[in-house]
């Protein structure tokens, strides 16, 4: 991870994008366990059908998730201040995430520099299927360091 | 569940709203009784809620669930699996990834229960919006209290969509703000 400067970041500037793996059956079957999200929706295709989906959709957290991997990619973890994000559509099994930031602002606040960040996840067609932003805290000068 | 006790207001079994049809109180855990109710356009929320915070809960962080959150998520960073990685950068064992307040708030018997208690039919609700507010890092080994308080119940659409957003405060172990998150879902049509 390299360390980011808040005199050397501009606004829009991008963070390096995320892509991961295509998302299967057995991606939800494990993010169900690991995640204490036991809805059957996201893994028992009979059940969703019978509640009126098609099949079953990939949990909102998971997408999350990855956007927080694209943050903790960027900057150590104990340097995010806040992260929020809205589920804009559901994505579904054989879908692939990538998951992008831009800096939209940048501010000094009792002595904390802090860079903000707009977030969206796209699937494999450019489909919008997360928006939302974060802040983070940043070194002040790469010359003090 | 159906009662004949026209005093209660509540459940006496599962403490969730009750309200009156006839001579009967009708349970809204009941997913049944609440659907067919609400294709007689009666269903309704249960604003009197709002503000309302539920008795703590007490989770442990495991350090295996931690791990396999790692492996379901195809994390590479070792300082989110390995407790020797994580030491190195400063932390107390594995460190928690940032949303997993969320899967802390969903280790209870039935992480749909305020949802439930206010109305909504469990099995048709959509997670809409999650945020979170970041203060002590959340770690393997780590005891999380959890004290969740309902801030809004409303409608939109002439009650077709039936929204709620609750907010989570965890604290360790040690007695330290970890994060505070906020949660909307949504009932579906």
């Amino acid at each position: 991870m390299k360390d980011i400067f808040f005199d050397q970041i501009a606004l829009g500037d991008a963070l390096p994008s995320l892509t991961k793996p295509p998302i299967t059956r057995t991606t939800l079957a494990y993010f169900c366990g690991a995640s204490n999200d036991h809805n059957p929706v996201h893994v028992d295709s009979d059940f969703a059908r019978a509640a009126g989906a098609d099949d079953v959709f990939v949990h909102g957290m998971l997408d999350m998730a990855y956007m927080g991997q694209l943050l903790t990619g960027w900057v150590p973890q104990r340097d995010i201040l806040s992260f929020g994000v809205k589920f804009g559509a559901i994505v579904y099994v054989g879908d692939t995430i990538t998951c992008r930031g831009e800096v939209v602002d940048k501010f000094e606040s009792d002595g904390v520099y802090v860079v903000k960040l707009k977030l969206r996840a796209v699937d494999q067609h450019g489909g919008l299927k997360l928006s939302g932003e974060a802040q983070v805290r940043v070194g002040a000068t790469s010359a003090a360091a | 569940m159906v009662v004949r006790d026209t005093d209660a207001t509540r459940c006496r079994t599962c403490f969730l709203q009750l309200y009156v049809k006839g001579w009967y109180l009708y349970c809204w855990g009941d997913t049944d009784t609440l659907r067919a109710e609400k294709n007689n356009g009666i269903g309704m929320l249960d604003k009197t809620l709002i503000g309302k915070s539920f008795p703590p809960l007490l989770v442990d962080v495991d350090k295996w669930q931690l791990k396999f959150f790692a492996k379901a998520v195809n994390e590479e960073n070792p300082i989110y699996f390995d407790e020797q990685a994580a030491i190195a950068e400063g932390y107390r064992s594995i460190l928690a990834p940032p949303t997993y307040g969320v899967t802390l708030g969903c280790a209870v018997p039935d992480p749909f229960a305020r949802a439930k208690a206010v109305g909504l039919d469990a099995t048709k609700i959509l997670h809409t919006a999650q945020s979170f507010e970041y203060f002590e890092p959340i770690c393997g080994g780590d005891q999380i209290t959890l004290v969740a308080t309902i801030t809004d119940v409303f409608e939109k659409r002439g009650g077709a969509f039936k929204f709620m957003i609750e907010e989570t405060v965890a604290t360790n172990q040690l007695g330290q703000l970890t994060t505070r998150f906020r949660q909307t879902v949504v009932e579906r049509a």
